[in-house]
């Protein structure tokens, strides 16, 4: 029995030399004359990594406005006609509570651009994380100035797109009559659907409110009013030849673009276009959600910028917590010998686990994360010598189990508390929030398990057989 | 009488902490105040202590954050308390000869890109862990509660812990925590910088771990039968 005992403490100590050598040192194969991690690699947010500014500045050029002799507008310079130049910005929009607003709405956009994406069916095993809640946005409200820093991957470009875009949705008609605008859209959805062919195509869905229900049945009236041409097509009568500049229609627009148009009554709250996946999923994140009172100029600067926490402090940190580690479980040792001793390398296997755990289930480690990564070492330290304390007093298998139980049993009034905290955190959708909470959840559960698992056989296979 | 002083310095510190965030708000590290940023670029591997080194010797005693831009570490980005250009021209030039010497280049003083950066908005950083903690704080105490009307069914003992005795402590240990840190923090004049959130992090767990085993002892000496 007593051999088995051994066997055991000694195969947990081997295993945990392993998992300590895969964790700290890590594994390496060679491609290709040059040596490759098997093991993942730690992901950093932002704060750790480096980040992509974008600097806005409001745009103060001006377009040019054509009309004709008779003073309406038109598309092109007319003969006889008059040309003014309109500031993109007009005078009045250029105010405080303007450039606070379009903030407010940039943050909006880029907050619930994830949610968005998530909830559209074609995308949503696509998304998994868009990494695009780490941002810092600067203002400056006396220009309106904007400055934006990004986590430097795929959807800092989304992020450009949302800030600079204004995104005015309106349903009008030839006439200007506004029917439908951005307060009356709920959701905007790229999905499949059935062309005037009889084939699956690629549609984009504006999904209105349902306080929208009469604005969509005047809507509906003005249909009805829509010429119905019922010659059929073929290829002498194109449509090009048939379309008359001043026909009345209706038309979905965005930030004056003609998207589509509306010719058939609407029995849902639901309007459908023909548009590719690819532009359909640009309006899908630029909307609904309210325009932008200012228009900002494409970004003028655009650059990475590494975090000032360069890879040497973070090793030279690692260095010193590790320092502070060795220095701690030395402590253990001298206090409580022997089940110090196996408490110890219990303790180095956690730490080894904990960050094998975070590569794998893909935490970018925030600075507060960090502080995570250090708040699990210490209520691991704290249970190693509440549980040590207790087995004080026993030297029996019987004694070290129960004694290690109720340990345990008691311990998990801060536990069950501190789990809390990480599943409460890991819901959140700002990712360094999310960071602290994912590695304190892990860690936590890891903690729970291990103990009973790894510690409680070491420290009952240290002890002596009733 | 000594735990009512202790009550009361703690008050008045949040009291103190209040009126001071009302009147001046909180002291903010460069990282989040209105900053000027020099970015230059070198055309060589930049060392950051290097330049680190230069900065002091050009503008001494100010607060500096280095960093590198883009990929190839061979430009960087120096970001100092905010002024107007005209009055630390002079220093631009002393700073662009210096490196110039360092790295052996012949760069002129107007290639150094200079971007005012406004202030960051404290809300925008705070506000991301005040709710998921305040939602965290509720969902602990209702846990508490929960636990202890359970334990009530299987053991007498527990009828002589109160329940909203127990949620009052962690509720205003847990609250009053994080207020006297803040208030410090007012007061200090201690600049709100990255590590201003994690440690409030680890202050809420830490008064997490304090109150587990302060309820431990109160629950091991808990008499078995409940008082009538």
């Amino acid at each position: 029995m007593k051999l088995n005992k051994t066997l055991t403490i000694a195969l947990i100590i081997l295993l945990i030399i392993l998992v300590s050598i895969v964790s700290f040192v890590g594994v390496y194969t060679q491609d290709n004359y040059k040596m490759k991690s098997l093991i993942e690699e730690y992901e950093f947010t932002s704060d750790l990594d480096g980040y992509v500014k974008i600097v806005l500045a409001v745009d103060d050029s001006t377009n040019t406005v054509y009309y004709d002799k008779d003073g309406n507008k038109v598309d092109q310079k007319a003969e006889d006609g008059t040309e003014e130049q309109v500031p993109v910005n007009p005078e009045e929009n250029l105010t405080k509570e303007n450039y606070i607003k379009t903030r407010k709405i940039i943050e909006e956009r880029l907050a619930s651009v994830e949610n968005k994406l998530a909830n559209i069916e074609i995308m949503r095993y696509a998304v998994t994380e868009t990494d695009i809640n780490d941002y810092i946005i600067r203002q400056d409200e006396e220009d309106g100035k904007i400055e934006i820093y990004l986590p430097d991957n795929e959807y800092a470009s989304i992020s450009m797109y949302l800030a600079t875009t204004p995104g005015k949705f309106t349903v009008e008609d030839s006439n200007g009559k506004v029917f439908l605008d951005n307060a009356d859209l709920q959701r905007v959805v790229p999905q499949y659907g059935i062309s005037s062919s009889g084939s699956l195509a690629q549609k984009l869905a504006f999904v209105f409110k349902d306080d929208a229900k009469e604005k969509i049945s005047e809507l509906n009236d003005a249909i009805l009013d829509i010429p119905v041409d019922v010659t059929t097509d073929s290829a002498e009568n194109s449509t090009e030849e048939n379309s008359d500049e001043n026909e009345y229609k209706i038309m979905i627009k965005c930030d004056g673009v003609e998207l589509g148009t509306v010719e058939d009554y609407i029995t849902s709250k639901t309007i459908e276009i023909d548009e590719s996946f690819n532009s359909g999923l640009n309006y899908a994140m630029l909307l609904p959600g309210e325009a932008l009172p200012v228009i900002y100029e494409s970004p003028t600067a655009d650059r990475y910028i590494n975090s000032d926490i360069t890879d040497e402090i973070i090793v030279e940190i690692g260095l010193a917590v590790a320092i502070i580690i060795v220095i701690a479980l030395v402590g253990l040792i001298i206090k409580y010998k022997k089940n110090g001793l196996l408490a110890s390398i219990a303790f180095i296997g956690y730490v080894a686990l904990l960050l094998l755990v975070i590569r794998y289930t893909h935490i970018d480690i925030s600075i507060p994360g960090a502080f995570g990564i250090l708040v699990n070492f210490i209520i691991n330290y704290i249970l190693s010598i509440h549980l040590l304390n207790l087995l004080k007093s026993e030297n029996n298998e019987n004694g070290v189990k129960r004694a290690f139980n109720n340990g345990m049993l008691s311990m998990l009034l801060i536990l069950v508390p501190v789990l809390l905290i990480g599943i409460t955190l890991t819901l959140a959708t700002w990712l360094t929030v999310y960071s602290f909470g994912a590695i304190v959840f892990w860690g936590i559960l890891l903690m729970i398990v291990y103990q009973w698992v790894v510690t409680r056989t070491l420290l009952v296979c240290g002890a002596k057989k009733e | 009488m000594k735990k009512k002083i202790i009550y009361a310095v703690l008050a008045i510190i949040i009291l103190v902490g209040i009126i001071i965030i009302s009147a001046i708000g909180l002291n903010v590290d460069l990282i989040y105040k209105k900053n000027v940023e020099l970015d230059i670029s070198i055309g060589k591997v930049v060392n950051l202590e290097d330049i680190r080194q230069i900065v002091e010797e050009v503008f001494p005693g100010e607060k500096a954050i280095i960093q590198t831009i883009e990929y190839f570490n061979d430009k960087v980005a120096i970001t100092l308390p905010d002024r107007p250009n005209k009055d630390m021209a002079d220093q631009i030039e002393t700073l662009n000869t210096k490196i110039n010497e360092k790295y052996g280049i012949d760069h002129n003083v107007d290639e150094i890109e200079i971007y005012h950066n406004p202030k960051v908005k404290l809300s925008s950083v705070l506000q991301p862990f005040f709710t998921p903690m305040l939602i965290a704080t509720g969902i602990i105490l209702l846990m508490i509660a929960v636990s202890i009307a359970v334990a009530r069914v299987f053991s007498a003992k527990y009828k002589n812990l109160s329940i909203w005795k127990t949620i009052l402590t962690y509720g205003v240990s847990l609250i009053g925590i994080e207020a006297i840190y803040l208030s410090l923090l007012a007061i200090t004049r201690i600049p709100i910088n990255r590590l201003t959130i994690p440690v409030g992090l680890v202050i809420y767990v830490a008064t997490i771990v304090v109150l587990g085993f302060k309820y431990m002892k109160i629950i091991k000496e808990l008499p078995t039968k409940a008082k009538i």
